[in-house]
């Protein structure tokens, strides 16, 4: 085996931090390596100077042996390496072919699409994949779209790729498909950097480089370890994989919370985003919602917090019909949401913690004093929440723009929860966090069942959802395809009912 | 050609710019920064005056004595700035919840044409009354316009930019057919044009300070200031301003109206917009005519960018810049710059005090690598 | 351009004077020289302006009271940036009379009292009469108009005479239905076509304005609004109004009518000696005063490169005419209702 990239006592810092420190790395003709780590340990920082996106300030990067220094990703395409993000950077309204040539320059002004179109087949036929080179990119599904971005890279020459947490946005079925793809490439000759967190895609490389508070903490073969030694290497201590089995007490879950009967939604351009959606969560029981991600869930927690109407259906929480009506009488009668997207959906960016915290509330008679915010009481009741979340910021008013994604993100959960006492709507509340952050926001969720709150919980993590709900709801085009027992299911159920089977009889 | 280097023996160090925002803003600096602005404008505009033939030192002595040079002439700046101070107001409160709306001009007009209105109707009332039944209908008449842009805009998705701004233009054409031969022209037997009678002494605005200069209207400023200040930074309706602008989905998401929030947006800004009418009108014109409002709204758009969006901040910038427009009459006639300099100095001052505002959140940095 | 006498020479004057003063103190009270700031309303190149400041050429070169006569101009200015302007005048000192060359009465009524020493002039229509020491200039030059009307009366041949009018004020109409009176004088079959701009200066809309007329059918266009450019391109003979417009367009403008504001000023200039040297009160009008063109206020401009374009007869009658109506024997009808197309 010949070593392909290599950094030698490789150094980023950014103001205050030090992002990577002394990383020594190599990656080898024709393997899988995983860089693996808990967010903000440097993997990203490294794969970005590997790519040219940042230069390092100390330490060099040596390309098959000779020191290389890219200014640019322009340099480092140009030597061969490729980058796929976690989020696509295409234009939906062009082809696959469009994409893949646009921004290219190869025939100056002219696009050059025919010699293109015979090269990008070629690519496929080589790589086994399967896509239609005049397909409008916002028809494909993620998982395609994710292809392109691949097919991008080679197309432009790449002998290394770096697949930044490709699976994120994948089906069970469709991440299997693309490790089928990565494994083929590698025995054609490519070599891959996988940035990856689950555990499962880990395994499956050849090399794992771990990496913590941006050090290498060690190299190693997956089968020479277990998942346990791993994540000890990863955060240093020992950790609870995710959270044991809890389940509630059946008794109080046949007393409904909410209810819903036929919902169906459409959306602006008149997709059928809700199809006959109907559901039941009972008092201190968590319902899971599996599903690929834009198959409807994020429809349902929104027509369920009242942020869009339904097109028909109803809606009742705790006896009371209240579909259609604004949000603010969903939040009125104790439903909490923590959105999917928390930057966007969730906060105010610029806004600090103690205002995030009263986000919602701002007119409530506990944050007003007359006609004007009552700023002394929500810096106590923030101060309070902060201590009580182990919110790690500066103070109350740091905006929440500088605070780590688990750490904004327990401001949405401390928010909710204060101010909610019915129904909690959680909709991927642990995407992007760490796995110490994942635990606590877990076993918050899991008080407030205990507390008797009716939950909603949306996971991309199969293992999560089997752990923690009493039920599953598995959701496919809007429709719910199925709702199964934990205790009695198996992935491979889920990931049938996911890609659309419909289990008969369900509920 | 390819840039990279394969064969460097050594790594050479590369420095590097790059710019960053300032996380800890000192108040120090970044006045620091508007006085270099200041300074720096005031050189160019010193260019442009001496490439003009005129003479520099006269031309800014004079400037300077007109804008706050004496006792009269401060208080002739700040009856300058008044107006454009209420303007000013107006786009710190639709800009903060990132409203854009152009209309402050045509609600400057509603604003004079309410406060006319109420002039009209309410003539008669003891003095302390009716000069208060006139303001209320002229900040009524501006909020009124600020209102329908903001209910397009709610319900038919009119951008607002472009509903303000076919506002502007028939809010004017409809004061020039009410005072061009409509009902309020002004009765007489030898004139027929734009403009309304004189206004009645019972409707002034009072003088502030003994002088006939400064009215009412700059204590409206300043305490339009104030309850901008308090209604943005101190009230549930600020607190959700100030989220509209920051992200209104989140906003929406949690549970408050959005379409409701820009109606009351365009509201306030609209009062204040109207009161810059009412003021001009009312307090300086003594006299319903287009002429006197033309710009305010616009000029009103710059005060406030130049105060970075911030009510004290829109004060100061309108003290400078009526002080300008006090002062560049005095070098007009004392100096003998030619009048369409002073706009363009104007303007240089507006670009390197929009430049402070830049350098004062962002910073740029040497990044040395070596890489 | 611009004059402006510095503290200095006035300081010299004062001294010069009082040297003069100690040999002949019957001279001391009265004053040699007269400064005069001239407040503008459209800018020196405007007709309405630019035939002041010829007339104040015009007095000054008389010498009055054998007065030194100056004077200072501004840039167009309106509304209170007027009024600083005029207090500034006012406060340096060195002004006697502050000519505020148009509607200025609101500005003037808010400063007069403080300055009872300073003559304050206001011009045309939109005025309000003060009286004390705001003096009431007007300005009809409505038998020039009358005198233009016949001379158009006699050259048409569509029989369609058109008026492009500014704001329909007091001092245009006048003028405007003398046009067409003096048109129908010599030919009664005369149809009229009027149309006003809205402003005192807006090129673009005159010159639609008058194209509007030209395709309507008229053949002669008397233009307030100034602008010739569709005439030459039609090909057709117009007329200008204040100032002698024939420069603009030499192929069109047959003549114009004109301002003539040397009785004015020398009233003005009389007024504040009598007051100065004399110590009679200021006593100004409070109703209009003009001056007509048996007085010298107007008259029409001479033909130049189109002198051999007008038939000798029709020179005959418009001579004739322009007589008559200094001799007194023609009274040129002084209507000021808002004149309309027929």
């Amino acid at each position: 085996m010949t070593t392909i990239l290599r950094t030698v006592n490789l150094t980023k810092r950014f103001p205050g931090v030090i992002a990577n420190e002394d990383v020594n790395f190599d990656l080898q003709k024709g393997e899988i390596h995983c860089l693996f780590g808990e967010n903000g340990a440097g993997k990203s920082t490294l794969s970005s100077c590997l790519f040219g996106f940042y230069q390092p300030e100390g330490g060099s990067l040596e390309l098959n042996g000779e020191p290389v220094k890219f200014r640019s990703p322009r340099d480092a395409i140009h030597a061969g390496i490729g980058m796929v993000h976690q989020h696509f950077v295409l234009v939906p309204d062009f082809t696959v072919l469009e994409n893949i040539v646009v921004g290219t320059h190869e025939h100056g002004w002219q696009l050059g699409l025919d010699e293109a179109r015979k090269r990008v087949a070629s690519l496929c036929r080589e790589y086994e994949i399967d896509l239609e080179p005049d397909a409008l990119v916002r028809d494909l599904a993620v998982g395609q779209q994710q292809w392109v971005e691949i097919l991008k890279a080679l197309y432009l020459g790449a002998k290394v790729l770096i697949l930044d947490e490709p699976s994120a946005v994948l089906t069970p079925e469709e991440s299997i498909r693309l490790f089928r793809i990565i494994s083929h490439m590698k025995e054609l000759g490519l070599s891959i950097i996988l940035i990856s967190h689950k555990m499962v895609e880990v395994m499956q490389s050849d090399r794992v480089t771990v990496l913590r508070k941006g050090k290498v903490v060690g190299t190693v073969c997956p089968d020479e370890v277990t998942p346990k030694e791993l994540t000890r290497m990863m955060v240093g201590r020992d950790i609870e994989l995710r959270v044991v089995r809890d389940r509630s007490n059946k008794e109080a879950a046949k007393e409904p919370v909410l209810v819903v009967g036929g919902l169906s939604y459409r959306d602006t351009r008149d997709n059928l985003m809700l199809d006959q959606v109907t559901l039941t969560i009972g008092r201190g029981e968590i319902l899971g919602l599996a599903g690929v991600s834009g198959n409807g869930q994020k429809e349902l927690f929104e027509v369920l917090s009242g942020i869009i109407v339904p097109g028909s259906g109803n809606v009742t929480l705790a006896g009371e019909r209240i579909e259609g009506l604004p949000s603010r009488h969903y939040m009125d009668r104790g439903v909490g949401l923590v959105p999917d997207d928390r930057f966007r959906e969730g906060l105010i960016p610029e806004f600090g913690i103690q205002e995030n915290m009263i986000l919602g509330w701002q007119r409530h008679d506990d944050y007003t004093q007359g006609p004007f915010l009552n700023h002394k009481q929500i810096g106590t009741i923030a101060e309070g929440l902060i201590d009580e979340f182990r919110i790690k910021a500066p103070s109350a008013d740091t905006p929440v723009n500088h605070l780590s994604g688990g750490n904004a993100q327990k401001v949405i959960l401390a928010r909710e929860f204060v101010h909610s006492n019915k129904l909690l709507l959680a909709n991927q509340p642990t995407r992007g966090l760490d796995l110490g952050v994942i635990e606590y926001v877990y076993k918050q969720i899991i008080a407030k069942r205990d507390e008797g709150y009716a939950v909603l919980l949306a996971s991309e993590e199969l293992e999560d959802l089997l752990n923690l709900s009493d039920r599953i709801a598995v959701i496919s085009g809007g429709r719910i395809t199925g709702v199964v027992d934990p205790e009695n299911t198996s992935i491979e159920e889920i990931g049938l009912l996911m890609a659309g089977e419909r289990k008969e009889a369900a509920e | 050609m390819t840039s990279i280097e394969r064969d460097t023996p050594a790594p050479r160090p590369v420095t590097r710019i790059r710019i960053e925002p300032r996380v800890n803003r000192k108040p120090l600096w970044t006045f620091a920064m508007y006085l270099a602005a200041t300074l720096f404008g005031l050189l160019l505009s010193a260019l442009l005056v001496w490439t003009s033939g005129a003479d520099v030192i006269k031309a800014f002595s004079a400037l300077l004595n007109g804008a706050f040079g004496s006792q009269k002439a401060i208080i002739a700046s700040l009856a300058k700035a008044t107006p454009l101070i209420l303007t000013g107001l107006a786009t710190v409160v639709a800009f903060r919840a990132q409203v854009w709306s152009i209309g402050q001009e045509g609600q400057v007009y509603a604003g004079a044409m309410g406060a006319y209105t109420g002039y009209l109707l309410f003539a008669g009332l003891p003095p302390a009354l009716f000069v208060s039944a006139i303001v209320l209908c002229g900040i009524i008449g501006g909020a009124v316009l600020g209102a329908l842009a903001a209910i397009l805009k709610d319900r038919f998705d009119v951008n607002e930019i472009i509903s303000t701004v076919m506002m502007n233009y028939l809010i004017v054409f409809l004061l020039s057919w009410l005072i061009g031969g409509g009902p309020w022209t002004e009765v007489s037997t030898s004139v027929v044009y734009q403009q309304t009678g004189p206004i009645g002494e019972a409707a002034h605005l009072p003088a502030l300070m003994g002088s006939g200069k400064l009215h009412l209207g700059f204590a409206f400023a300043l305490v339009s200031a104030l309850v901008c200040y308090v209604v943005l930074e101190k009230t549930p309706l600020g607190y959700e301003i100030r989220a509209l602008g920051y992200n209104p989905v989140a906003l929406a998401y949690r549970g408050t109206n959005i379409g409701r929030t820009i109606i009351l947006v365009m509201i306030l800004s609209g009062a204040v917009a109207g009161l810059a009418g009412v003021s001009e009108i009312f307090g300086t014109a003594h006299r319903l005519r287009s002429d006197t409002l033309f710009n305010l709204g616009y000029t009103g758009i710059i005060i406030g960018m130049i105060g970075g969006l911030r009510p004290l901040g829109t004060v100061a910038a309108g003290i400078v810049f009526g002080g300008l427009s006090s002062g560049a009459l005095y070098m007009k006639l004392l100096a003998q710059v030619p009048a369409s300099l002073v706009p363009a100095m104007e303007g240089i001052l507006m670009l390197t005090f929009l430049c402070a505002g830049v350098a004062a959140r962002y910073k740029i940095v040497r990044v040395k690598t070596d890489g | 351009m611009m004059r402006k006498r510095t503290f200095l020479q006035t300081a010299s004057a004062l001294a010069v004077g009082a040297l003069i003063g100690t040999v002949q103190p019957a001279l001391a009270e009265a004053p040699d020289d007269l400064n005069i700031a001239v407040i503008l309303s459209a800018g020196i190149e405007s007709g309405w302006d630019g035939t002041l400041i010829d007339s104040l050429e015009r007095v000054k070169n008389e010498k009055p009271h054998g007065l030194d006569i100056s004077w200072t101009y501004t840039d167009p200015l309106w509304g209170d940036d007027a009024g600083d302007a005029m207090r500034l005048f006012a406060d340096s000192g060195e002004y006697d009379i502050i000519w505020a060359h148009s509607t200025y009465s609101d500005q003037v009524k808010k400063m007069k009292d403080e300055y009872p020493g300073i003559l304050f002039v206001v011009v045309g229509s939109g005025n309000e009469g003060l009286g004390g020491n705001q003096y009431w200039v007007y300005k009809r030059v409505h038998e020039a108009g009358y005198v233009l009307g016949v001379m158009a009366g006699k050259l048409t041949k569509s029989n369609t005479l058109g008026v492009v009018g500014t704001f329909p004020a007091d001092d245009v109409n006048d003028e405007i239905n003398a046009f067409f009176a003096g048109a129908r004088s010599v030919n009664p079959d005369i149809k009229q076509k009027v149309a006003f701009i809205e402003s005192w200066y807006d090129p673009g809309k005159a010159s639609e304005m008058t194209s509007a007329q030209i395709s309507t059918g008229a053949d002669i266009i008397f233009s307030l609004a100034g602008n010739f450019k569709p005439c030459e391109e039609a090909g057709i003979f117009c007329f200008g109004n204040f100032s002698d417009n024939h420069s603009y367009s030499p192929s069109t403008v047959v003549s114009s009518a004109l301002a003539v504001w040397d009785p004015d000023v020398k009233w003005i200039v009389d007024e504040w000696w009598d007051h100065k040297a004399n110590g009679t009160p200021y006593g100004g009008n409070t109703d209009i005063v003009w001056h007509g063109m048996a007085d010298g206020g107007s008259n029409i401009a001479p033909y130049h490169a189109l002198a051999d374009a007008v038939p000798a007869e029709v020179k005959a009658e418009v001579e004739n005419t322009v007589a008559g109506i200094k001799s007194g024997a023609l009274q040129v009808p002084l209507d000021t209702s808002a004149p309309a197309s027929n």
